[in-house]
């Protein structure tokens, strides 16, 4: 039975509109940001008609493509969705509405050693955390699909030593 | 020989062929230097991860709903929408002339009839020059150079008969309707059911132009016996040569 364009976009959507929300998330710091471009991000998806070769590496470009451009016309989109908690998809360390001063300076640090990593290296470290292939990462970066696991492993690194640095100087 | 970082993190994250890991396993049965910065690899990964959690906001709420059915409700007022209207205005107007000009096209008798309402002149319109006013146009479409219609979730464009010559041009389009145009001369649409369109083709040697939406299910073309799949859900005139228009070219002879 031949799958209509419907049927590929919800599952694709069920599998990944999270996904993109996470990453867009970590990376802008700004959850009303996020949830705009996730959604934005799969509405184009829709207009495009049909499921691109690599849809994990489509989704990301475009969610990069709309933070540059959000980033730099300062534009947003604010409240299209209604944030409304989903207990289902909650990470277990989900940022609680109220987080207390420990969990803020924590988050602040984690959040100032990732902006102290490398523009490129912090999409990877991202994107693999969001469990994207060597493949897809690399259709998105535009980077060698050889090199990945070596950048990656420098991210890492750096990441961790930005963290740690802030630590020491603490 | 050591492994390097690639070898490292491709072995955490499954990423090598089973050969490879074959080889990295054997290795490491024998290289505690290697295990040991495997390990590390693993604990530094579980670290950064961990870490990168804590940034989390609770996600929003999934509704497909405010992506799929009416995208254009949720898209952004269209930049330059008054480009697109003069676009859409100058393209009628282009359309129209064609239709006018095309030999077999019925619109110079329409228009004849109107000048002839207008003008007060009587004098009868020959019944062959209006077919679309005495025909059921649900069923039959009469012989015009060109038609558009929604296609259905399977739809099929059916001509009768190969040509001696002429081409089919095949063009996507970010609109509805699949929509054919005859380049010369007269072939008869007849739209026999929601699924099917009739081209009755015989005897003539006409190109045609044939737009299909992207967001077409399926689309095929039928000329005598052979069948092409001009549009199915993921691919879009796939195997057919490709002309410096961008346009995928059907011949329409045997």
């Amino acid at each position: 039975m031949t799958r209509s364009f419907r049927d590929d976009f919800v599952e694709l959507y069920d599998a990944h509109f999270t996904r993109v929300y996470r990453y867009m998330d970590r990376l802008s710091g700004d959850p009303d940001l996020a949830a705009d471009i996730a959604q934005e991000t799969f509405i184009k998806l829709y207009q495009r008609g049909s499921i691109p070769d690599t849809p994990g590496a489509w989704l990301v470009t475009v969610a990069m493509n709309l933070f540059r451009n959000a980033h730099a016309t300062h534009s947003r989109r604010r409240h299209l969705l209604n944030v409304v908690p989903d207990a289902a998809m909650f990470s277990d360390r989900a940022v609680e509405t109220t987080p207390s001063a420990e969990t803020r300076a924590l988050q602040e640090r984690v959040r100032r050693a990732l902006d102290r990593v490398p523009e490129r290296d912090r999409h990877l470290l991202l994107l693999r955390a969001e469990g994207y292939s060597y493949r897809e990462i690399a259709a998105a970066l535009q980077i060698q699909e050889t090199s990945v696991g070596t950048l990656l492993a420098r991210a890492k690194r750096a990441f961790r030593d930005n963290y740690e640095a802030r630590a020491d100087a603490s | 020989m050591h492994l390097n970082d690639e070898q490292i993190q491709r072995y955490l994250h499954g990423e090598l062929s089973a050969r490879e890991r074959a080889e990295v396993a054997t290795h490491l049965e024998s290289c505690e230097l290697c295990t040991g910065r495997v390990a590390e690899g693993e604990r530094e990964e579980r670290e950064v991860f961990d870490l990168l959690e804590r940034l989390d906001h609770r996600p929003p709420h999934r509704d497909i709903n405010t992506v799929m059915p009416t995208t254009r409700e949720y898209g952004r007022p269209a930049r330059n929408a008054w480009i697109r209207r003069a676009a859409v205005v100058v393209l009628i107007v282009v359309l129209g002339g064609a239709a006018y000009a095309i030999p077999g096209s019925p619109v110079p008798g329409w228009f004849k009839k109107l000048g002839g309402l207008v003008g007060g002149d009587q004098a009868p319109v020959e019944e062959a020059n209006e077919p679309v006013d005495t025909v059921d146009t649900t069923t039959l479409v009469p012989s015009v150079s060109g038609i558009a219609i929604p296609p259905s979730k399977r739809f099929a464009i059916v001509m009768a008969a190969p040509q001696d010559s002429g081409t089919v041009y095949l063009t996507p389009t970010d609109g509805f309707n699949v929509t054919i145009r005859a380049l010369g001369g007269a072939p008869r649409f007849t739209l026999t059911s929601s699924d099917r369109l009739d081209v009755d083709n015989t005897g003539l040697n006409s190109s045609y132009e044939i737009e299909v939406p992207v967001s077409a299910n399926f689309v095929e073309l039928v000329v005598g016996e052979r069948r092409i799949i001009l549009k199915d859900s993921r691919r879009f005139g796939e195997d057919l040569r490709i002309d410096e228009k961008g346009r995928r070219l059907i011949p329409l002879t045997q």
